[in-house]
């Protein structure tokens, strides 16, 4: 089959992968103020909802194929200008029940995504065969007797995604590159390779509907 | 002389009678003379020796642009043609040739003196001075632009013809290029710099613009260069510390099948659609033939998948299985570091930065 891309508004997609060969580095930048003064206690203010993302991660442009499409895309990014959607790595969901073709929920294993969620979240699914599927979140339904999160979407799934398939359900982020300079190391002609930084544009999902 | 007499005839003919032309000019400049009257170029020119009688410079028609005769605008003026040099990227010795041509028709000139405006990097070589122009009659100087001199050519040389002083302006790039490729025992990096102009609130929100619409590039690497050569490319990184370099994107390396010396197309083996600089960024190749240390920089005209075409001719003669042909940018040396490994060799880790010149 081929991707199905739903609910990513004018922002497009890196589909690369990182290289695990060295692990991608995650932080988490707090939004909070801290004030202190000598002798009184410490106050905490928020200033958003949920912290931010970055990301650190090395990939490996093995072939002119995936080296043409990383410059290509650096230059539509035009550095640390223009937002797209980047897939976090990391399994953010585990599936609990099979979803069939057309199905409009995922039930997942229960891990408290609820207390996050705040309405702009995208999950992908990354198919065995490199597919890729999007949709916007639109509810989180926690249930405790069944121990799992009901993650409601649409449009429908265009294809069956079983527990047995073992994809990966994780969650994309709505970046920019963090840094203005990209140095390919030049392994040989075809093979190159780079380390880049990413950081989450918290205020800007509410531009891609 | 010819194409731009040529041009003006053309234009002004379509501008009187589009479709109208019959006439054919085959008489001297001096014999011409011509009816006083309505031009129309339905009927013929009336032209012909009539003694005592020599047509005004700029007769009674130039009142009128559109139906001026192009011989209205030829004579009684000193024609220096080509007037302007534009030399582009100065890779090579090269000259060019001027061509004067006294087109007063009853007055005799006097090439009388040439002056110049920072000449570094070329030469003129003019007829003895003074030298008499007769009426019609032509001459030439020929200007020499050396492979060596200021990275950026900006000379302008001054003809006194008649008591009048015509310019000459000269423009190029002087660039220089290493023929010798890096070594791939120390990976070269290529670097694609954005600038982008941010500004975020403390709770991270965002402005954001971006200054450059294509990235600047570095290229990193590191040379392993021993006995004479090394001693030629010290001497050239030396040299060429205020000058532009052609540096190659030495990843996007094609594989020539045929060059051909005089011509301008290049088949290369590999496809130039994986090529994403030379698609994207660049309006230049190099030719590389490192065993005899010679490169050629060449302005790309048009490709396709598997050739090259340039906008001028092929010089050297290559053998194209010691050959490659690489995009190119024009950068300048940011740093050169030079390690001796013996008396003999030595490594020189080099970094090009790219400069955007108007070329």
């Amino acid at each position: 089959m081929a991707n199905d891309l739903q609910n990513l508004g004018t922002a497009s997609l890196f589909t690369l992968d990182p290289n695990w060969v060295s692990n991608p580095k995650y932080n988490l930048i707090p939004l909070r103020r801290l004030i202190a003064f000598a002798g009184t206690a410490d106050s905490i203010q928020s200033l958003g909802s949920v912290p931010v993302f970055s990301c650190n991660a090395n990939y490996l442009l093995y072939n002119r194929v995936r080296k043409n499409y990383f410059l290509t895309f650096m230059n539509t990014a035009a550095g640390r200008c223009n937002r797209f959607w980047f897939k976090h790595p990391y399994t953010f969901f585990t599936l609990k029940n099979n979803a069939g073709i057309g199905a409009l929920k995922l039930y997942v294993e229960r891990q408290e995504f609820d207390w996050i969620y705040q309405g702009y979240e995208r999950i992908y699914i990354q198919m065995g065969n490199g597919d890729v599927i999007t949709r916007k979140i639109t509810s989180v339904v926690e249930s405790v007797p069944n121990n799992r999160l009901e993650l409601s979407f649409t449009p429908g799934l265009d294809r069956a995604v079983n527990v047995a398939d073992k994809n990966t359900i994780g969650r994309l982020l709505l970046c920019r590159f963090d840094v203005d300079s990209f140095s390919l190391k030049t392994h040989i002609q075809t093979i190159s390779e780079i380390t880049t930084r990413v950081v989450e544009l918290l205020y800007e999902y509410v531009l891609e509907v | 002389m010819t194409t731009k007499y040529g041009l003006l005839l053309n234009s002004l003919y379509q501008a009187d009678t589009p479709g109208a032309l019959t006439h054919t000019y085959n008489r001297t400049f001096r014999d011409l003379t011509f009816k006083e009257g309505v031009y129309n170029t339905d009927t013929p020119l009336e032209c012909g020796e009539k003694d005592g009688y020599i047509p005004p410079a700029l007769g009674p028609r130039m009142y009128g642009i559109m139906g001026a005769r192009p011989e209205d605008f030829m004579f009684e003026r000193i024609w220096i043609i080509p007037n302007e040099i534009n030399a582009k990227l100065i890779t090579a010795t090269d000259t060019y040739t001027i061509a004067l041509w006294n087109a007063f028709q009853r007055e005799n000139k006097v090439f009388s003196a040439v002056s110049s405006l920072t000449p570094d990097g070329t030469a003129i070589t003019t007829p003895t001075l003074p030298y008499n122009l007769q009426p019609t009659a032509e001459g030439q100087v020929v200007i020499t632009i050396y492979k060596t001199g200021p990275s950026i050519q900006q000379t302008t040389y001054y003809l006194t013809i008649g008591g009048v002083i015509y310019e000459i302006p000269i423009r190029g790039l002087r660039v220089m290029a290493l023929a010798k490729l890096l070594n791939w025992a120390t990976e070269p990096e290529i670097t694609y710099d954005f600038e982008t102009s941010i500004f975020q609130s403390e709770r991270l929100k965002e402005q954001r613009r971006s200054v450059r619409d294509i990235p600047n590039r570095t290229l990193k690497g590191e040379y392993l260069v021993q006995s004479t050569y090394g001693q030629q490319l010290l001497n050239r990184i030396q040299y060429g510390h205020d000058k532009l370099f052609a540096v190659p994107i030495i990843d996007e390396a094609m594989i020539p099948t045929t060059i051909t010396t005089g011509g301008k197309s290049i088949i290369i083996s590999n496809s130039t659609s994986d090529m994403w600089n030379f698609i994207n960024l660049c309006q230049y190749i190099g030719i590389y033939e490192p065993s005899t240390n010679q490169v050629e920089i060449h302005e790309v005209d048009s490709y396709t998948a598997n050739s090259i075409t340039t906008t001028a001719d092929i010089v050297e003669t290559y053998n194209v299985n010691d050959t490659t042909i690489f995009p190119i940018f024009f950068g300048t040396i940011q740093s050169a570091n030079i390690s001796p490994e013996t008396t003999e060799m030595s490594r020189v880790d080099i970094e090009y930065k790219e400069r955007k010149v108007n070329i």
